[in-house]
């Protein structure tokens, strides 16, 4: 059994055999077999090789390898969280309640703490039907002072009531220090008071009160003037 | 990969379908690599051994070319295992005449046993390249691929076997 010498064709045999070949080098190939009685010998030798092997394949049980095939991956699937203690539900609005009356009292300092600075008035309408006082009051007085007469007075109302220029100035030159009552008191404001004061508030911008705390920096003596030419030393 | 597709989603009919295609193939190659008492065996823990693994499966190769690299990694995983046990099972040369009369009894006519003894004569690379590229069809680079070799030395396997062959018929 000889070898044909074009090797490119024989090495396409198989191809042809299992039907591989685009169609031009099909064509190709079967065009030098017809002629080549050497690659005609070789091509019937490979269809025998193959049919031997096919007949000497062992069998092989299907269903069992199926059965024995793992299941499909799941999808992956979102991750769970754990589910939040409902205790949790009440702290955090406690958080949230305690922050906006914080953030709410700040509001109201900074905001008495800007109108008399800028000496910003009350219109004369919400003024009046907020203070009996036939003075027009700043909305920065503290609501201590703008109480109705007709509930009890404390002795903290019954002090005189300063004048508008002596409440700017003593605004601006102190802290106001923190009233309980305050609160208490807003609520004895009207509605129109209540919505104007609102809106105000509404149109400012909340500034911290309070300034961190300066840092001091020590610097340690220096022991000797030997220790500190070592070190030079040491650094070049 | 459509079958493949239909598998992940849960169709256990594809699953069948794809060990229905290529399970004659891998035992075929499982005996050209001289595996003869397990062969069913070997060819279920390929299958598995694929299957489980799947997701790694880029189809940069074809998905029997595949089946053939992890068949012979396990092919090769057992034979290190009996070397161990000092029982090893790779074909020898004195063992050609044995294998060819145990499959003489399946082989039906004398051309196609005489065909049989002379594939078993060859080198094992000889015999693996030798059955991917005659009885599977593969190409030398999805040989290489499935062997573990190159392209050309491929090739060169695959025309001394040819060689082989003829001059074994020839006497």
């Amino acid at each position: 059994m000889n070898d044909c010498p074009n090797a490119e064709i024989r090495d396409q045999l198989p191809d042809l055999l299992h039907d591989r070949l685009n169609p031009s080098a099909r064509a190709a190939v079967l065009a030098h077999v017809d002629g080549c009685a050497d690659c005609r010998e070789e091509l019937e030798l490979l269809r025998g090789v193959r049919a031997a092997m096919v007949a000497g394949t062992p069998r092989v049980n299907v269903a069992s390898i199926v059965r024995a095939l793992p299941a499909p991956s799941a999808p992956r699937r979102a991750t769970i969280r754990p589910s939040r203690p409902r205790w949790a539900d009440w702290r955090i609005a406690a958080t949230i309640t305690v922050l906006a009356a914080g953030a709410s009292s700040v509001t109201l300092l900074n905001r008495a703490h800007d109108a008399s600075r800028n000496t910003t008035v009350v219109p004369p309408s919400a003024a009046a039907t907020a203070l009996p006082s036939p003075t027009p009051a700043p909305l920065a007085q503290r609501p201590a002072d703008a109480a109705p007469s007709t509930t009890p007075a404390t002795p903290a109302q019954r002090a005189p009531v300063p004048s508008a220029e002596q409440q700017v100035a003593s605004v601006d030159d102190q802290t106001l220090p923190p009233d309980p009552a305050a609160d208490a008191r807003l609520s004895t404001l009207d509605e129109s008071q209540l919505r104007t004061l609102l809106t105000e508030i509404q149109q400012m911008k909340a500034v911290p009160i309070t300034e961190p705390d300066p840092v001091m920096i020590q610097v340690a003596p220096r022991t000797s003037p030997s220790a500190g030419e070592g070190e030079r030393e040491g650094r070049s | 990969m459509a079958l493949i597709a239909r598998w992940q989603a849960g169709d256990q009919r594809a699953a069948t379908e794809l060990v229905e295609r290529h399970a004659s193939a891998l035992a075929r190659f499982a005996v050209s690599s001289g595996e003869r008492n397990e062969v069913d065996e070997l060819v279920q823990d390929t299958f598995v051994r694929a299957f489980s693994s799947i997701d790694g499966f880029r189809g940069d190769s074809s998905f029997r070319t595949w089946l053939f690299t992890i068949e012979r990694r396990l092919l090769l995983d057992r034979r290190r295992a009996e070397k161990r046990r000092r029982d090893r099972t790779e074909l020898q040369e004195d063992d050609a005449a044995t294998e060819y009369d145990a499959l003489d009894s399946v082989v039906a006519g004398e051309t196609e046993a005489r065909l049989q003894g002379a594939i078993t004569k060859l080198s094992p690379t000889q015999r693996e390249v030798f059955t991917l590229r005659i009885a599977e069809g593969l190409s030398y680079k999805e040989i290489a691929e499935a062997v573990g070799t190159t392209e050309g030395a491929a090739r060169v396997h695959y025309h001394n076997a040819m060689r082989a062959v003829k001059e074994f018929l020839d006497e």
